[in-house]
């Protein structure tokens, strides 16, 4: 009833950016090359409407189900992608993001949420849209950090030491921008859960899983202070650390230990 | 690990990673051997002076050791990053066994009351592995303010910032005390029960609720299965807000909304709109067959504590229901009267506490049952004097996580 023409949209943005990736990768002048990208920036802006529409007609921010912030993934990849695209110029890693953000859209199409727009009252603050939004974005740059780790273990195997070493580079800065946001939306969560709950920090399982997540990166970004691990070794890492990241993410609700926990939201 | 490393006998300094997970495991078993030989009863409450006289003893050790002992091997490597990786993998491991496992009061299972698994935060492995955790990123961060650089400042932010946070929160933790103090329209209250020690404590100052409101959203209508007696919500798909939605789809059943009361009574077969305690929301509604051609009109309400629900079957199968509705907001119109005949009027809504005395009062619950006619309302007192030292960690680290964000820039650029 509400998401109404949301397939419309996802087929659209999809639409654009497979033409603009085409265009990217089969152009032979820099000028489709160009107009490949506008395609893409195009896709984003579509996304972009859609979720603008959807908040009002909801009257509260979408971020709430696990659907709403599908939305809100699809949204950031496309967005660090193409930031990283005009910073650097990975393509792959543009074609990467987008890849991954349609497969979001679709599976939102797959299995569409059609929420209402209660929303509990300790939901209604101040800190909801920052805790959230920020969370967001800590996860698509660290999925991407995940992305260039598989990237990199292909080019060791296939011992391309060039690809390997720019692939390490890109995905600890990944890391560091992607942590830096995740410690940020850990510290709103625990000043918004002491006005909320009365106290920063109650070791709920959701709590309890996105401290887990916040952690083994930590263990990364120490790893890569001056030790001596190997390439492939720490792109492991990166790939457990994300594994940890998914669990925390969708996970959490079917653990045994969630079963009283004040996190669960969708019912 | 790297695959090169030469053959040092182990135990010999300078330490490495084995020495240093071996400390680390060591530590977390010692705990764990503690807990297991007192019963698993964990960590006992220790009075305020224990308290502070290890905090100031941890703090003077680090201080010590950090500035002057620096030179000093067991130092050295206390300040290093083997120590430091070991020490955050001690406090993963112990998260990840809170993750797992249901943290509750009585657990049946024999080895996990004992271990204290089912409470690990007040287990004695817990409290070692946080004491490492303080020693060793305390170490760490000396070294990196004596002597100074500014390019430190970053590592200074993240790394005294979150050692603040751990260190108040740790030692802060048996001071909070939170209080709930339940509140009749009308009625002067200073009494409030402290669930952790089920003790009734006498408030330095009295609260007396005017008035307790609640907003509520417009009811949803659901389907359920006749036979269960579930509701078919697919994940929220079949749950209809009467309020937007006037019309909806439920399987194979179109849904529209003829008449919408928020408030009702019942003559007869219909309802009426009233306003009376009690008088809950019904609808009208029509609910067309799209397979049969099939049509079904009748009234649906969810009742109240004084009025019977009323469900509209469609087909052997399903009827429709309206759910409760959800509380949109609800607050509480206090007045808190001092022992100096002050008196300050509050409203108090949740996620909006208000600050008094050194106390954060919160807008906790109320009467489920009554809901919108409740004239009891929960609030909570809240007391936590390590909370400033918490806040100034936090904002360290906020400022540090914006230093990261830059730096890795930096990286990037670099190589
Ligand atoms: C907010 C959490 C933390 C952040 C953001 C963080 C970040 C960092 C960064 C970026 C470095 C590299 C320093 C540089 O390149 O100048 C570093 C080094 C280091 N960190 Fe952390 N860290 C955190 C927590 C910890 C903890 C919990 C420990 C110890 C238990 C620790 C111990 C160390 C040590 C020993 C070094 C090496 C310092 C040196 O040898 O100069 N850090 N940390």
């Amino acid at each position: 009833m509400i998401w109404i023409n949301y397939n419309v949209y996802a087929a659209l943005a999809i639409t654009t950016w497979l033409v603009g990736l085409l265009l990217m990768y089969r152009g032979k002048s820099a000028g489709t090359k160009n107009a490949g990208l506008v395609f893409i920036v195009v896709g984003q802006l579509i996304i972009s409407f859609f979720l603008v529409q959807l908040w009002l007609l909801l009257d509260r921010p979408p971020m709430r189900t696990l659907g709403e912030t599908r939305l809100w993934y699809s949204f950031f990849l496309p967005a660090v992608g193409l930031v990283t695209y005009f910073r650097w110029r990975y393509r792959w890693f543009l074609a990467y993001s987008l890849i991954l953000s349609a497969l979001f859209l679709v599976l939102n199409a797959i299995y569409p949420e059609n929420y209402s727009k209660t929303l509990m009252p300790a939901l209604q603050s101040p800190w909801f849209v920052p805790h959230v939004v920020v969370y967001i974005f800590a996860y698509a740059l660290l999925a991407a950090s995940s992305i260039v780790a598989v990237r990199g273990l292909f080019s060791s195997y296939r011992q391309q030491d060039e690809v390997t070493r720019q692939s390490l580079g890109l995905a600890d800065n990944l890391v560091y921008i992607g942590f830096a946001f995740l410690t940020l939306g850990l510290l709103f969560g625990a000043l918004w859960a002491k006005e909320a709950w009365g106290h920063y920090w109650t070791w709920d399982p959701k709590e309890t899983w996105a401290f887990i997540t916040w952690i083994i990166y930590l263990l990364y970004l120490h790893f890569r202070f001056r030790q001596k691990l190997t390439a492939n070794q720490l792109f492991w890492t990166l790939l457990i650390a994300f594994l940890v990241l998914l669990i925390c993410w969708f996970g959490v609700n079917n653990l045994p230990s969630a079963a009283n926990s004040i996190h669960t939201y969708t019912r | 690990m790297s695959q090169k490393q030469n053959k040092k006998p182990l135990w010999i300094h300078p330490w490495g990673y084995v020495e240093s997970f071996s400390v680390a495991f060591g530590l977390i078993s010692v705990g764990f051997a503690m807990e297991f030989s007192t019963q698993g009863r964990g960590v006992p409450d220790f009075t305020n002076a224990t308290l502070n006289v290890t905090a100031v003893v941890l703090v003077f050790l680090i201080l010590t050791g950090g500035l002057f002992f620096r030179k000093v091997p067991l130092i050295q490597w206390l300040s290093g990053v083997p120590a430091a990786i070991s020490a955050i993998a001690g406090i993963s491991f112990m998260a990840l066994l809170m993750g797992l496992t249901l943290q509750q009061q009585n657990p049946d299972a024999f080895w996990v009351s004992r271990l204290g698994l089912s409470r690990i935060t007040s287990s004695w492995p817990y409290l070692i592995a946080t004491f490492y955790l303080l020693v060793v990123l305390g170490m760490a961060t000396i070294k990196r303010i004596y002597p100074w650089k500014p390019g430190n400042i970053g590592y200074l932010l993240n790394h005294l910032g979150l050692w603040i946070v751990i260190f108040a929160a740790t030692f802060g933790a048996s001071q909070i005390q939170r209080l709930e103090m339940t509140l009749q329209e009308g009625r002067l209250e200073y009494r409030a029960l402290d669930r952790k020690y089920n003790v009734w404590i006498d408030m330095p100052f009295a609260i007396r609720l005017h008035d307790f409101v609640l907003e509520q959203y417009p009811p949803k209508l659901g389907i359920i299965d006749n036979k269960t007696g579930r509701i078919i919500h697919e994940n929220g798909k079949y749950l209809m807000l009467v309020d937007t939605a006037a019309t909806g789809t439920m399987l194979d059943w179109y849904i529209r909304v003829l008449t919408y009361f928020d408030q009702s009574g019942k003559a007869g077969e219909h309802y009426y709109f009233n306003n009376e305690p009690g008088a809950a929301p019904s609808v009208q509604v029509q609910a067309k067959n799209e397979k049969f051609s099939d049509t079904i009109t009748g009234w649906i309400s969810c009742g109240s504590f004084n009025r019977p629900y009323e469900a509209l079957k469609i087909s052997d199968q399903y009827s429709l229901i309206m759910l409760f509705p959800e509380p949109k907001r609800f607050l509480s119109e206090i007045e808190i009267l001092t022992k100096d005949t002050e008196t300050v009027p509050v409203s108090l809504e949740v996620n909006s506490p208000f600050s008094f005395q050194g106390w954060k009062i919160y807008q906790v619950s109320y009467d489920d049952e009554l809901g919108r006619w409740s004239d009891t309302s929960v609030i909570e007192l809240v007391r936590d004097p390590w909370l400033p030292a918490v806040y100034s960690g936090i904002f360290m680290m906020m400022a540090g996580a914006v230093t990261l964000f830059w730096r890795g820039n930096k990286t990037l650029t670099t190589s």
